[in-house]
């Protein structure tokens, strides 16, 4: 049998080994039998577990996903709490090992810590680098800028550098927002 | 004292106090968009990206700032000069193409530079709204500018590619985005790429 975790007496000496009930043959798991008397270690050890389970379990796998998934993110409590809107204290509340958890907000969290992490692989980008390479091309469209008007005038009067050198021609009288052109009727 | 802490990283833009004193005062969200957002969000007013102006979508118009303690000496149609600087009041609603925002999903608050802060299009708006430029008017410019919002601002905690994702869609952005979001990824945008997008047009 493989144990997956341990069950210590608070000061990390193991007394019992967790085993899953699948790896207990059939027979022995449905009848069973009768129950050993406990010896006094392990009567402790239980009625630890029973008061302060975080003392004394050990266990292989993450007791909490959202604890696991975080600190394998490399995030602090302080950063998952403030990128989900939410106080430290809650989320340290949500990452309690045996804390009954929505299945919708495990799944908000894990969504959030993989957003975050897409966001902190993005290959770096120079900016400057990029906007040299454009050349020319920016300033020769800035001039082409369609404007109202009144603000153009308004902006040349107060010595706004684009506004000076854009085209007259250029005009957008209304300050309605861009859209795609309605689609045909057929 | 800890010092605030925004959602994205924001740089602080400066707004006439007695604008901000109106707004508190006729107690309007007007939220900060154009060039200015993307001030924000870029931290930087060179080059392409000055501008002259500060443009509020909110539900008051220029005569309303009156009763907010505003002349209106230098007003005309959606434009007035506060303390020496142009203000401009675009017509609403709160949009980026065909997409109508829902109140509070694409604006955050941001700091200015006298300490209060006030509400601005999301860094991801600010970078659809730019795209709408670039389909509508084909202004290489607007992409260099939404290039650089998300240079900026899409490895913050609160970026999320999958709203911009659906968002583009409705308005009609999707396959610029699309683009963009390649852009950015190959780690090296450039002429190619620029030129690919003004092709590009609404869709």
């Amino acid at each position: 049998m493989q144990p997956v975790g341990y069950i210590t007496d608070g000061d990390g000496r193991r007394v019992f080994a967790l085993v899953p009930i699948a790896q207990v043959a059939e027979g022995r798991r449905n009848k069973g039998g009768s129950l050993g008397p406990l010896a006094i270690p392990e009567h402790a050890t239980l009625a630890l577990l029973c008061t302060r389970p975080l003392e004394c379990l050990e266990v292989g796998g993450p007791v909490n996903s959202i604890r696991a998934a975080r600190e394998a993110a490399g995030l602090t409590q302080t950063d998952l709490a403030f990128a989900l809107r939410i106080s430290q204290a809650m989320l340290s509340r949500q990452e309690q090992p045996f804390r009954r958890v929505r299945p919708s907000t495990v799944q908000r969290t894990l969504e959030t810590i993989r957003r975050i992490q897409v966001n902190q692989s993005r290959p770096q980008v120079s900016l400057d680098a990029t906007l040299m390479s454009y050349g020319t091309r920016l300033a020769t469209s800035a001039a082409r800028k369609p404007r109202d008007p009144a603000e153009r005038r308004l902006l040349r009067a107060m010595g706004d550098p684009v506004a000076l050198q854009e085209n007259e021609t250029e005009i957008r009288t209304s300050g309605a927002r861009r859209r795609p052109p309605a689609k045909k009727q057929k | 004292m800890t010092k605030p802490r925004w959602h994205y990283a924001p740089t602080p833009i400066a707004v006439p106090s007695a604008l901000l004193d109106a707004f508190e005062a006729l107690q309007a969200e007007a939220v900060l968009v154009g060039g200015s957002a993307v001030q924000v969000w870029t931290g930087r007013s060179d080059g392409i990206f000055t501008t002259g102006d500060l443009d509020f979508i909110t539900h008051l118009t220029v005569k309303d700032l009156a009763k907010g303690g505003i002349r209106l000496d230098a007003a005309s149609g959606r434009h007035v000069l506060v303390d020496g600087i142009p203000i401009e009041f675009p017509a609403g609603p709160l949009a980026v193409g065909d997409h109508v925002f829902a109140k509070g999903e694409a604006s955050v608050l941001v700091p200015t530079r006298e300490g209060r802060p006030i509400v601005c299009f999301r860094p991801e708006a600010s970078v659809l709204d730019r795209l709408t430029w670039v389909a509508g008017d084909r202004l290489e410019v607007a992409y260099a500018q939404a290039l650089a919002v998300a240079v900026s601002q899409s490895g913050q905690l609160h970026w999320d590619d999958a709203w911009v994702d659906t968002v583009a869609g409705q308005a009609g952005l999707g396959k610029l985005w699309q683009h963009l979001k390649a852009d950015l990824a190959s780690g090296s945008p450039g002429l190619a790429g620029l030129n690919k997008a003004i092709k590009i047009g609404w869709g």
